[in-house]
């Protein structure tokens, strides 16, 4: 195999395990939670015999389901922002505003993680109230989140940069 | 010191186009790292604890409910159904508009859902029918605003877990002032399709209607559904959606047969990418809303509030004109998140009902969406339909106008919200 085969091998691999983990994974939760609630729903009203655990696994998978869609988010460019300055912008002040947003982004991020491990390392043995899970399964989801979105924001200033220069 | 660093921080993030959850974040980060004696990991307690909430997950199932009507020929029975009750008035495709949205208003949450749902649709019907287009864009998008009022609502839900109070309340307070919107803009429309001679449909014949309002009956019950088990306490909101989706799912899937089953994993992406965009924010205002409770600043602004007065009516006229204004410039979701926690305090201080307040704010930041220079449906209808935002505008001004009126007439008449949630108490 080529180099440029290998390489390009390499990226399909990498974009595969990026839409398993922020497409396909969120997707399923989203269904998994719409099942947990209607199982609950059933049990209550119907065999009146509420399980214990539905309403903590819901809110679990929600918030796993709210990290990684960030993610996808953020890769699709399409986070929530009021964009009526940079729109107003030459084309080349827009890049280096939307540089220094990126610089700002990945050092909200560094803190994200740095803070979301260090909970993870305080929080992650002890159980969770009705599952009695340890609560690392759920914290984890922030210094995961934070991972994920380093890479897509680093990425992100990258290209900037190379628009910069290429100009 | 650091607090100023922070709001500082926050607002040249906002105003310079920083994403929103990011703006809130760095500030929080900045701030932290000054202070430097805070426990590390409260931001990630926050973030995650933040939306660590049963009933926020009421937010990806209304999602999904509108995104599963949508794709079935729900959308196209719920207009010609519409169509069939209104066409024959003068304006008739405009009030077409309005009984469409009034309706889908009922099985989806989000304005943005609405028009970005049916605004398309709407304007082309409009235009077909020799309607100027930049009078349909601003009609679909003054519409749309009428979906987060009538339940149920995503703003409402967010509301009710940030106030902590009761969503099917809320949802309840929403039906009359949605209504009265409907009708608000219907009366507008009929002037203007009067002086400017709009056209009119034919009238339906009386089976023409029956067989329109027949198909049309299982989208029309899915808010019956939805406020009957709320308000008989049978379900929470949470639990009503998903019986909202249920519902849809059968509708789409066994009834119409119009969803195949690989059609799924499409809408539950969808609903991933509009739920997180929402709930991204909401973690990291959460930790903003510490800070925020630390250094105690909504005890300061509420002191300066109560200041000037002392009247609940005249603080709800401040407080509608504070947030119009805001509106022009923020999103609606980054105001309820960062405004909220300062101005419940200062409602619960005058004794104003909780969720009165409720109805009237998130009537409050729906006109936010139409008013520019930031609003996000005025931004949608241009994309839509490639119309400089400016020429719409001016077909939306007297909507604008007719709304506004709505707000502070459901403020100045709080029977007019707390009517229906009365009843059951």
């Amino acid at each position: 195999m080529t180099r440029h085969a290998a390489r390009a091998a390499r990226v399909r691999l990498w974009e595969g395990t990026v839409r398993l983990v922020e497409e396909t994974v969120p997707s399923l939760l989203v269904l998994l939670m719409f099942v947990v609630v209607i199982y609950q729903i059933f049990m209550r009203d119907v065999l009146t015999r509420p399980p214990t655990w539905a309403d903590e696994l819901a809110r679990y998978l929600y918030i796993w389901m709210v990290f990684l869609g960030a993610a996808l988010v953020s890769r699709r460019r399409a986070q929530i922002r009021m964009d009526f300055v940079p729109r107003r912008l030459p084309a080349r002040a827009r890049t280096v505003l939307l540089l220094v947003h990126e610089v700002a982004i990945l050092f909200f991020l560094l803190y994200g993680l740095w803070s979301g491990l260090a909970f993870f390392a305080f929080y992650r043995k002890i159980p969770s109230p009705a599952m009695e899970v340890p609560s690392g399964y759920l914290v984890a989801a922030v210094p995961v989140a934070c991972v994920l979105l380093l890479i897509h924001h680093l990425g992100q200033a990258a290209a900037l940069i190379r628009s910069l220069r290429a100009r | 010191m650091e607090k100023w660093i922070l709001l500082g921080v926050v607002a040249v993030g906002f105003a310079s186009g920083l994403p929103v959850a990011f703006a809130l974040g760095l500030g929080c980060a900045v701030y932290m790292l000054l202070v430097g004696t805070i426990d590390i990991t409260i931001v990630a307690q926050r973030m995650i604890f933040g939306i660590d909430s049963f009933l926020l997950l009421a937010v990806p199932f209304f999602i999904l409910a509108a995104e599963v009507m949508n794709t079935t020929g729900t959308t196209r029975r719920i207009f010609q159904f519409a169509h069939a009750v209104v066409g024959h008035v003068p304006g008739g495709l405009a009030h077409v508009n309005v009984v469409n949205s009034m309706i889908f208003a009922g099985m989806s949450g989000s304005a943005i859902a609405d028009a970005a749902g049916v605004g398309m649709m709407e304007v082309e019907a409009m235009e077909g029918a020799g309607y100027p287009r930049p009078f349909a864009a601003a009609l679909s998008a003054a519409t749309s605003t009428i979906g987060p009022i009538i339940p149920p609502s995503i703003p409402m839900v967010i509301y009710g877990s940030m106030a902590q109070v009761s969503v099917g309340a809320l949802f309840l307070g929403g039906v009359i002032p949605g209504a009265i919107m409907g009708l608000a803009m219907m009366g507008l429309v009929y002037l203007q399709a009067v002086r400017r001679g709009f056209p009119r449909e034919a009238r339906v014949t009386f089976r023409e209607f029956l067989t329109v309002f027949w198909k049309a009956i299982p989208p029309l019950l899915a808010p019956a559904i939805l406020l009957g088990g709320i308000y008989t306490g049978f379900f929470t909101p949470t639990e009503a959606a998903a019986v909202a989706v249920l519902y849809a799912l059968v509708l789409g899937m066994v009834v119409y047969r119009e969803i195949p089953p690989h059609e799924i994993p499409r809408l539950a992406l969808r609903v991933v990418e509009n739920t997180a965009m929402i709930m991204f924010i909401v973690t990291t205002a959460s930790v903003f809303g510490w800070i925020l409770a630390r250094e105690q600043i909504p005890q300061a602004i509420a002191a300066f509030f109560l200041e000037i007065t002392r009247n609940p009516v005249v603080m709800l006229l401040i407080l509608n004109v504070l947030f119009l204004i805001l509106g022009m410039f923020m999103e609606t979701l980054a105001i309820m998140l960062i405004f909220l926690p300062i101005v419940i305090p200062i409602v619960q201080a005058l004794g104003i009902d909780l969720v009165h307040f409720g109805v009237v704010f998130v009537l409050n930041v729906m006109i936010g969406l139409l008013t520019p220079p930031f609003g996000m449906l005025l931004f949608l209808m241009s994309g839509l339909t490639k119309l400089p935002m400016a020429v719409i505008l001016q077909e939306l001004v007297p909507y604008i106008v007719v709304l506004v009126g709505c707000l502070f007439l459901i403020t100045l008449v709080p029977p007019l919200v707390m009517f229906l949630p009365g009843l059951g108490r």
